[in-house]
């Protein structure tokens, strides 16, 4: 269904990309963040879902700039080093200025609203509050709560997050219950990257679907 | 799991269970303060976590910075999550009145074992195991 693309950014950066495209008139359109694994099989097929629903969706390779066309299906830890090596270049800024490109491509569609996991999560939150061309944002287990808990998202958001997460803390997801009342936030039964069907024993089809269905509601009645 | 409520409660049973321990002996010490100071002395995971409970440390969630070199021996959770924090985790620590930290989990695994090597004889009347029911509980 889908197809490897390219994006142009606003500082001229060509990334690659994702593109899975509905049948039929679209009902808006999806800009999909990755985990840290780059455009991985996993994170493909979750585009493809998400263009059987019905929205145009764009996948941007959000480490491109740190290491030219990175994708891995590795979760092991014998290269945890060598990407985190390669991680130091990675930039939030110039991390937003893809995610712009990614907003317009998917914009063509309609409205557009964004959804990621782990890293994918943070950057939803993140371009909820900065970046424009948005209508609603869907997170799954940003880490790091407290460097984005100041930030306000401008648009209607929801995050969802797993009870047994090693890398976030439940108070920290608390805390930012506490301090944006304005967000939907939702705690499963489940560890960090519980929706990663591609990590069996990390993966909690229950909490995953339970969650996913909310965000398909959630983008229904935002997008369209 | 990475929750401060969770890591006091297991603090509270490790310290809850030491006082058992004292009800439990034969031979009591003079007082349970005391068999509690002998065991913080033998054992200094028990020492930290006595401290934690009662107030003397504190225990917080704090991000600590992971060396590359150190890289290979995180769980993928925390991998993921720090490639995107600065090449940070989210840890709870244990800060003991001088400053020092202690990562809670490490204490608390080394207090329970700490507790399964302590040495005493059950009461010779009981015959219940090794920690007869306390007042109030059934039997």
């Amino acid at each position: 269904m889908g197809e490897r693309i390219k994006l142009t950014a606003s500082d001229g950066f060509v990334l690659n990309a994702y593109r899975a495209v509905p049948e039929g008139k679209p009902r808006g359109g999806v800009v999909l963040i990755q985990e840290v694994w780059g455009l991985s099989n996993w994170v493909r097929a979750v585009a493809d879902r998400w263009a059987r629903h019905g929205y145009l969706t764009i996948a941007p390779a959000m480490f491109d700039r740190a290491e030219y066309g990175f994708e891995s299906e590795n979760y092991g830890a014998d290269h945890f080093a060598l990407v985190g090596e390669l991680m130091k270049k990675f930039s939030m800024d110039t991390a937003m200025t893809d995610v712009e490109a990614a907003i317009a491509a998917a914009s063509e569609a309609g409205k557009v609203g964004i959804t990621g996991y782990c890293f994918g999560g943070r950057i939803s939150w993140i371009a909820a509050s900065k970046l424009g061309g948005l209508s609603a944002a869907s997170g799954y287990y940003g880490g790091g709560v407290p460097n984005y808990i100041e930030l306000t998202p401008k648009v209607p958001i929801e995050m969802h997050y797993g009870d047994k997460d090693q890398g976030i803390p439940l108070e920290q997801v608390e805390q930012l219950k506490a301090r944006h009342p304005e967000a939907d936030i939702y705690v499963y039964s489940g560890d960090h990257g519980f929706c990663n069907s591609d990590r069996p024993d990390k993966f909690d089809e229950a909490s995953c679907t339970k969650a996913s269905v909310r965000s398909l509601e959630f983008f229904h009645k935002h997008l369209g | 799991m990475l929750s401060r409520r969770k890591a006091m409660l297991a603090a509270h049973l490790v310290d809850a269970y030491a006082d058992r321990l004292f009800t439990a002996r034969a031979e009591p010490a003079a007082d349970v303060l005391e068999f509690r100071a002998g065991l913080a002395t033998a054992h200094p995971a028990l020492a930290t976590v006595f401290d934690l409970v009662a107030g003397r440390a504190e225990l917080v969630t704090e991000a600590v910075e992971v060396p590359l070199a150190d890289y290979g021996k995180l769980g993928v959770e925390d991998f993921m999550v720090s490639l995107y924090n600065g090449h940070t985790v989210q840890r709870l620590r244990i800060v003991e009145p001088d400053g020092a930290r202690q990562d809670v989990h490490q204490v608390l695994v080394a207090a329970v074992a700490a507790l399964g090597l302590v040495n005493f004889a059950p009461p010779s009347t009981g015959s219940a195991g090794p920690l007869p029911p306390q007042a109030g509980e059934d039997s």
